[in-house]
């Protein structure tokens, strides 16, 4: 789980900035976590709901935020 | 960037945040500084080079930023649309000097304020997504969760980068609904029943301007 979030996080910081594949890359990566996160971390347990911030679903909106303030 | 068509074409950023001018917390303003993107980067960010748009009055944060906003974006409409007269060294030639807000930075809670949405703790918080959280009666806030802990109900696509996109047309059509119930003088828990659901509390001059507004801005650019 945490190795797809580290895998998209060396993609973030490239140092000469990201390529259009390079960031479809991260955010399959981040998808793959947000996905793993939700069937382990969650489990679909109400008792462990607190755990579903806003923080994680925001991971998915990374892509169009990048995309958003560069060259399309 | 492929943006502009001319040289003579400058990209401007807007930052915007809220300061406390004492530690006792006696003044809080918001100052609005304007960035010339097209500066080069050593030169871009030093005091010298910001230009102070505006600070509010305090005592406390503006209750309406978009009051405060409304001249500044007058003034970049003019720039938008031109100023005719630029000579520059060495040629004879009469250019057009066009300036085009291309950004806006601020912190999570300022842009949340700058494009007047609810912000992360609403029940949908993205921008970009229609995805709605999971009140939690207990915990006094939205979660969101893939499936829903009691129906099983998937809320939202995982895989499907595509799906469920929010654009400009969705939120002007959402933000439109907001104020057309207060426009009718709805009661305030049938205002703010689609404010929770749009993520936005209504008109914003920088994401979803009133459209009377934008007419009204464009005649008095074309007038200036």
């Amino acid at each position: 789980m945490f190795m797809s979030l580290l895998r998209a996080c060396r993609v973030i910081f490239v140092p000469l900035g990201p390529t259009k594949e390079d960031i479809d890359n991260m955010d399959k990566e981040l998808r793959e976590f947000c996905r793993l996160f939700y069937l382990k971390a969650y489990g679909n347990d109400i008792n462990n709901i607190t755990l579903c911030r806003s923080t994680i679903v925001g991971l998915l909106d990374i892509k169009r935020k990048i995309m958003a303030c560069g060259p399309t | 960037m492929g943006k502009f068509s001319s040289d003579t074409d400058v990209s401007l950023s807007i930052s915007a945040d809220g300061f406390e001018a004492w530690r006792q917390g006696g003044f809080q303003g918001w100052k609005i500084i304007g960035t010339i993107l097209s500066m080069p980067i050593s030169s871009r960010f030093k005091t010298a080079s910001q230009l102070l748009l505006t600070v509010t009055p305090g005592p406390r944060e503006p209750k309406d930023l978009d009051s405060f906003l409304q001249p500044i974006m007058e003034e970049l409409n003019i720039l938008a649309n031109g100023i005719s007269g630029l000579k520059m060294h060495g040629s004879d030639a009469v250019n057009v000097l066009r300036a085009f807000l291309l950004q806006s930075n601020t912190d999570v809670p300022a842009g949340d304020m700058l494009i007047n949405t609810n912000g992360s703790n609403g029940m949908s918080p993205s921008r970009f997504h229609s995805l709605f959280g999971c009140w939690s009666a207990q915990n006094r806030h939205y979660y969101f969760p893939y499936l829903h802990p009691v129906t099983v109900e998937v809320l939202f696509t995982l895989l499907n980068a595509a799906a469920e996109l929010r654009t400009i047309v969705t939120i002007t059509a959402a933000v439109e609904e907001i104020e057309e119930s207060r426009r009718q003088k709805r009661t305030k828990a049938h205002v703010e029943e689609p404010c929770r659901k749009a993520g936005s509390k209504g008109y914003s001059l920088l994401l979803c301007p009133s459209l009377l507004l934008v007419t009204s801005l464009t005649k008095r650019t074309r007038c200036s």
